[in-house]
């Protein structure tokens, strides 16, 4: 298999010619603002590409040690223990990390009735992943089309 | 539609509201880049009277846009403000919400002659920041010290503040139920909007897209031409506040961050509404009730992109994915800021 160019870069090459022989030719606002969204699309799918499997890894084992604290505290307990069997019985990273969303959803649910600490852990892995997502929209978000 | 036909059913549904416009003919057309929606042209047209300069739009048959919106009632909006005084919008001239001159819903108004109010921000120094916040200000109030008592019956009027807050925050526990895999943020951010209710505000009409790039200029300077009301309802007004400061992050120059004291203050001695009700702090709540209607719609269209690429508006969809990711950061954001007000003031 052919990994050089990365699929980044390749991506990364056809944004640069999107932003510069294809836009600079046209005038109709409408059309140009088509281009700046579909961009803005390239530049995601060209982060997510190089990071998405390690970030998914690091945030599922994050979460896995939130959920044990969880129910050794006995918060959410049915929901979380069912939760936790099903999340074991997964095998790949894409369903590891769905299943990993769910039990942060259910810890998300307890909230402030977590306590103190346990609410400051379930922030920081909403913040692991809001670091993860602004990776990949470049730290920042521009309107197509509006600037 | 093409553009031909559109020009074609346009002038044939004007001419169906005003003598005027029979016969009429478009000398010039010019799309204009608005909402990822709707199609907007501006049109030079011939009448009877002489030269007129009118705004279509148009939206597409079979674009869902973000929103599901019920265009008679944005209709009886639209008839509604074009009589008001209060509240400064583009006259409606005409509009078609059942398909009899086009193939979907289109409204047709008088052209504002004055210019794009994101313009004007663009070209100022930043030492007019202040002003054109002001302007920004007076606009707000304005439009939420409306009375709704008169308000078209079509537009739904919620029983209480509290009812409607719960409604607000119940469709973020809705939005990730319709989700095939779990939204933690969604989760998480309903459970803390159940937590930290603010104190309650007269329910006032909602822009539901108040933000610099639906205003246009007016010559008194006083208060600004507002424009898109398809996400307008009866809620709190408090949402407008927090849509304006994100979309502010968003499309620079930020007017509102370089004086938000002064912001503050106009709004409040407009309104007359105290500053336990009127602040950043509150504002920052409603910045996160405010992006659940578009939050959702968003959410359905990667959900639909995920379960057939090959039928959903894809690029759109996949864009809609970074607005997902920064709604995220802003919620955060409005989270932490609320909650570190909280300990200092503990």
């Amino acid at each position: 298999m052919i990994i050089s160019p990365s699929v980044a870069q390749i991506l990364k090459g056809v944004i640069h010619e999107m932003n510069t022989s294809l836009k600079a030719g046209l005038e109709d606002p409408v059309k140009r603002a088509q281009i700046d969204t579909m961009v803005g699309v390239l530049s995601s799918c060209a982060v997510r590409t190089e990071h998405e499997t390690v970030w998914m890894i690091k945030e599922v084992k994050a979460i896995r040690s939130v959920a044990n604290k969880f129910v050794k505290a006995g918060h959410g307990e049915q929901a979380l223990k069912l939760s936790l069997s099903e999340f074991d019985a997964t095998t790949s990273p894409a369903e590891q990390y769905d299943s990993a969303s769910n039990l942060l959803s259910l810890m998300a649910d307890v909230g402030s009735d977590a306590g103190t600490e346990l609410s400051a852990e379930i922030f920081a892995l909403m913040e692991l992943r809001l670091e993860h997502e602004g990776y990949i929209i470049g730290g920042g978000f521009e309107a197509a089309g509006r600037s | 539609m093409d553009a031909k036909t559109l020009s074609t059913a346009t002038t044939a549904c004007l001419a169906a509201v005003d003598n005027v416009y029979q016969g009429c003919e478009i000398t010039s057309s010019q799309p204009i880049s608005g909402g990822y929606s709707r199609l907007t042209f501006l049109y030079e047209l011939k009448t009877k009277n002489g030269l007129e300069k009118i705004v279509l739009q148009y939206v597409p048959k079979g674009s869902t846009g973000l929103v599901r919106v019920d265009r008679a009632v944005e209709r009886d909006l639209l008839q509604y403000l074009t009589q008001t005084k209060e509240v400064r919008t583009s006259a409606l001239i005409a509009s078609d919400v059942v398909g009899k001159f086009f193939d979907s819903a289109a409204f047709i108004f008088r052209a504002e002659t004055g210019r794009p109010f994101l313009a004007l921000c663009q070209e100022s120094s930043p030492d007019g920041y202040s002003q054109l916040n002001s302007i920004v200000a007076k606009t707000g109030a304005a439009l939420h010290s409306h009375s709704i008592t008169n308000l078209p019956a079509s537009i739904e009027q919620p029983a209480s503040w509290d009812d409607y807050l719960t409604s607000q925050i119940d469709m973020f526990r809705q939005t990730e139920a319709e989700c095939k895999t779990s939204r933690p943020f969604l989760r998480y951010v309903a459970k803390w909007l159940d937590e930290n209710r603010p104190p309650a505000a007269p329910l006032s009409l909602v822009h539901g897209d108040f933000q610099v790039s639906n205003m246009m200029t007016q010559a008194s300077g006083e208060v600004s031409v507002l424009v898109d009301w398809e996400l307008a309802h009866i809620g709190d007004p408090r949402e407008d506040l927090g849509w304006l400061t994100m979309v502010c992050n968003t499309i620079p120059p930020d007017i509102l961050a370089a004086d938000v004291e002064g912001f503050y203050r106009t709004y409040r001695e407009k309104t007359g509404w105290s500053e336990a009700v009127i602040n950043p702090l509150t504002t920052a709540y409603f910045l996160i009730i405010s992006s659940i209607r578009t939050h959702m719609g968003m959410m359905k269209a990667s959900e639909a992109l995920a379960e057939s690429p090959e039928q959903a508006q894809s690029v759109l969809a996949a864009y809609y994915l970074s607005i997902t990711s920064y709604q995220h950061t802003m919620w955060m954001g409005a989270i932490k800021t609320v909650e570190h007000s909280k300990r200092n003031s503990a």
